[in-house]
């Protein structure tokens, strides 16, 4: 049985449901709307399964403003990017379109050839009360594929609620329903990993030099049949994201198979988490990475040398989210650079703490800032530099505030020890570029 | 015009935009506006980022981030607070309320809780609140859009005696980028008129470098100046959408209305340039007799690569309209007309096949023979798997820039669209020399 929103508030992993603030409860009417709904956390999470067809049940807006916003990268399949809906008009919206569903599901079955169907109840579709739940049903059982009902109507809760009801939907319907084809001693899964930019091709790369299989990413480049069977991994890894702790604690509880929480960002927390996996996996693993993390290191070292020299001191205010943050700050002081600002925002007191050890202890900590707030602060504390959130974007450049997204939209992808490199590169081209100088000059008749 | 709708119960890449988008953008053309969505935060969330995307501006929205108990009780309650504090923190002109369609389902009666808040609220009994309804599951962008500004037009606008024969009131339709609405305002200068543009984004969302930065919708028509557009000599609309709000504002004003279906192209702008000659009195400027001339060259240049050529353009019906308009006048030949939605405009016409459907139904047109696509960015899957060139037009366009800051009304927008459209095909001949035909793509 699916847990219950209530259920989930009190995932008792969650270090959040401590807190009287929850992460999982919606934002405040008149709020400008930078946090999605529910149903956009579990597009966030389920989407990436790229040999499946995702089905929102629904008017045109639903998924027709949020097609294609995210660059979760594919090796293979492209049936993901592909945006099926049932763009309800007024009539179906009174006369119900449980019918209109229920063919929909079978044109896809007919011509797309989807591994799956994932199913999405929307507001509208919740609140006129369509059973998606029987309809997936009755259609898994005349196709003879897994036609899987998401239950996560965008006023259910916030973007991280959704992620756990996705999460949810995974460890009933898809995780465990499959044997896999082979397994090794040395597989784990990466879950919350969504392959922004072809991140996660950056981890799986260095994981195979150390020995160690990725075998399912729950879920970023990930075809179902690697979900289904990823019941049988010796660990799971979270990378950089609580938000399916979920899954993660289910895994553990139902198939024991143990979890550690890891950031492949920067050069400290990768080597930390080559070397904490290792530990799970075994002494010849161990062995294995040790030697890898030197050799990476060495490399990288040389190629960093010179953009080090040029980023040093930079003072950067940094607003993103959660884990994030900390495994930033880590990332921007391997470069020498001083976070001088810091959010947090969506962080859990353990966050927190390790943002501190990671801090000056001059460095601002913000609880919940508007980008008011933001311009104001860069310029108080003279910041060099704003590192924050596609939301963010327009409120550094308009202040004319050199910035870096770390969000959803980036281009290049900077995990492990390569991506460190596009890190630094991609850092020093901004602040470097004489644009800064020339837009802040008055212009010559003045 | 013969019009056929897809057999398909779903809509996959759907080519249509949602009202709620539509009528946010049009709050954003007024100076100090908070466009605030009422429904759930997510539609707020997509709709502002969406919007980000494709201007590459900074947007701000609110929501009334309605919860799942208020869907199902009434959502009046959330209206009243999410008010109260975006007046409290942005201190706007104006709020538009905007139903998308969770609200719009309930029937949650806008003006009912608006009268009632008014009273509660007496301190801000002046604060305007202009509520439009715009369900998504109804119409497309350009309908909210028309909807918003007819409602801006019903709230704002009424008879006055004043008249101000040197000033026009300009209806632009959201096929219009920023760029174009600065070219209609620059035409109509050059004959001694002043324009109020109703809504105007080419003053916010045309990107522009500001001293300083607000955090509401900066630049576009005064709140102060939108009655005022009842004083002008004429109103004059452009799309066919915003008709019925050029016809309210002749209604409640009295004063003339010109209507006009199509910019693009040399009659299009002929027409736009003989009215305000007439409106002005005044002879048609040099400038604009020089820049026929050119466009009329460009056309002879233009055509040896687009007459009969076949043309897939999947765009909404305004837009449609427009590049058909066009295209047309050089013998460019629309072998596909696609639109999210049937109007009386698509339907006047004998000779066109217009197809009511989605950007899949575009992949199935391999036999139509097209050699470029016209359509939003969504459409470069489509293009893709047909291998023909994708040039972008409409909304959104979120793979490439400049597109909002380019001119495509006037002698010279239309003569740059042309040259655009011959260049894919030159570059093409060019590769076909080299023997290279996958350079036929982008």
């Amino acid at each position: 049985m699916l847990a219950t929103k209530a259920e989930i508030l009190q995932e008792t992993a969650c270090e959040f449901n401590k807190r009287k603030a929850r992460v999982c409860q919606n934002v405040e009417p008149g709020g400008s709307g930078v946090g999605g709904c529910a149903f956009d956390g579990a597009q966030i999470v389920l989407v990436p399964i790229t040999d499946a067809a995702h089905l929102v049940h629904a008017p045109s807006a639903c998924v027709g403003n949020s097609w294609n916003t995210r660059g979760s990268l594919s090796s293979g399949p492209f049936l993901y990017k592909r945006c099926f809906t049932t763009d309800l008009s007024e009539n179906d919206i009174v006369f119900g379109s449980e019918k209109k569903l229920k063919k929909s599901i079978e044109h896809i079955a007919a011509n797309y050839q989807p591994s799956a169907i994932f199913v999405y109840s929307t507001c509208v579709t919740a609140l006129i009360g369509e059973d998606i739940t029987q309809v997936c049903k009755t259609a898994r059982e005349k196709l003879g594929i897994a036609v899987i009902p998401v239950e996560a109507p965008g006023f259910a809760g916030s973007k991280n609620f959704g992620n756990r009801l996705a999460g949810e939907v995974l460890l009933e319907h898809v995780i465990g329903t499959v044997d896999p084809d082979t397994t090794t001693e040395y597989d784990i899964n990466l879950i919350g990993e969504y392959n922004i930019a072809g991140e996660l091709w950056n981890i799986v790369r260095l994981l195979k030099k150390a020995g160690i299989r990725v075998s399912a990413t729950i879920t970023g480049d990930a075809a179902y049949k690697e979900i289904a069977s990823s019941h049988t991994a010796k660990l799971n890894v979270m990378v950089c994201s609580r938000a399916l702790i979920n899954i993660a604690r289910g895994m553990q509880d139902k198939y024991n198979i143990p979890f550690l929480e890891e950031s492949f960002f920067g050069i400290k927390n990768t080597s930390q988490a080559l070397k904490n996996i290792a530990d799970k996996l075994g002494k010849d693993i161990s062995i294995r990475v040790t030697q890898l993390i030197k050799q990476e290191k060495d490399i990288l070292e040389k190629q960093l040398a010179p953009y080090k020299t040029r980023l040093k001191g930079i003072r950067v205010i940094l607003y993103t989210g959660g884990v994030k943050s900390w495994s930033i700050i880590s990332a921007l002081s391997d470069l020498g650079m001083e976070v001088i600002a810091c959010g947090t925002r969506k962080s859990t007191p353990d966050d927190i703490k390790r943002m501190k050890e990671l801090l000056g202890k001059e460095t601002l900590l913000l609880k919940d800032s508007g980008p008011q707030m933001l311009v104001k602060l860069a310029e108080e504390l003279k910041a060099d530099l704003m590192v924050a959130g596609g939301r963010n974007q327009y409120t550094a450049l308009k202040a004319k505030i050199p910035y870096l997204d770390i969000n959803q939209e980036r281009e290049y992808p900077y995990t492990s020890y390569e991506g460190m490199l596009n890190f630094a590169k991609t850092l020093e081209a901004s602040l470097a570029s004489p644009v800064w100088e020339k837009i802040k000059g008055a212009p010559p008749w003045l | 015009m013969v019009i056929t709708t897809n057999k398909k119960p779903l809509a996959v890449n759907p080519l249509k935009n949602s009202q709620p988008l539509g009528a946010a953008i049009a709050f954003l053309g007024i100076d100090k506006a908070v466009p605030m969505l009422h429904g759930c935060q997510g539609c707020t969330a997509f709709a502002k980022s969406l919007l980000e995307r494709h201007f590459r501006e900074p947007v701000y929205l609110k929501t009334t981030a309605i919860t799942e108990v208020e869907a199902i009780m009434g959502g009046g309650e959330s209206i009243t607070k999410g008010i109260n504090k975006v007046l409290d923190q942005t201190h706007p002109d104006l709020i538009g309320l905007i139903t998308t369609g969770l609200t719009g389902v309930k029937g949650d009666e806008f003006h009912g809780v608006l009268a009632n808040f008014r009273q509660i609220s007496s301190a801000f009994k002046d604060m305007l609140i202009v509520p439009v309804s715009a369900p998504d599951y109804a119409g497309c962008l350009q309908e909210g859009y028309a909807l918003a500004v007819s409602s801006l037009v019903a709230e704002l606008v009424s008879r006055t005696p004043d008249r101000d024969h040197k000033q026009i009131t300009l209806l632009p339709g959201s096929f219009l980028k920023p760029a174009d609405i600065w070219e209609l305002k620059e035409t109509a200068l050059a004959f001694g008129l002043k324009t109020l543009v109703l809504p105007d984004i080419s003053g916010s969302l045309d990107g522009h470098l500001a001293e300083e930065q607000v955090f509401i919708a900066q630049g576009g028509i005064k709140l102060t100046d939108i009655p005022k557009t009842a004083r002008s000599a004429a109103v004059l609309s452009f799309g066919e959408s915003m008709r019925n709000a050029g016809l309210l504002m002749r209604e409640k004003t009295g004063i003339s209305h010109r209507h006009f279906d199509s910019l693009f192209g040399l009659f299009g702008y002929d027409l736009y340039l003989s009215v305000l000659s007439e409106i002005s009195a005044q002879p048609i400027p040099d400038k604009y007799r020089r820049e026929r001339k050119q466009l009329q060259d460009a056309m002879l240049d233009c055509h040896f690569y687009i007459s009969k050529r076949k043309f897939a353009l999947a765009l909404e019906p305004d837009l449609l309209w427009n590049f058909h308009k066009l295209l047309s006048e050089i013998g460019g030949d629309i072998s596909l007309m696609l639109s999210p939605l049937e109007t009386d405009l698509l339907k006047s016409s004998s000779e066109l096949k217009v197809l009511i459907g989605d950007l899949d139904d575009l992949e199935s047109m391999e036999k139509t023979g097209a050699e470029l696509v016209i359509s939003n960015s969504n459409a470069v899957y489509a293009a893709e798997r047909l291998n023909i060139p994708l040039m972008r037009a409409g909304f959104p366009i979120t793979d490439r820039l400049g597109v909002n800051q380019r001119t495509s009304v006037g002698y010279r927008g239309s003569m740059n669209t042309l040259f655009e459209i011959s260049n894919y095909f030159l570059s093409n001949h060019h590769a076909r020399s080299r023997n290279d035909e996958n350079s036929l793509c982008h």
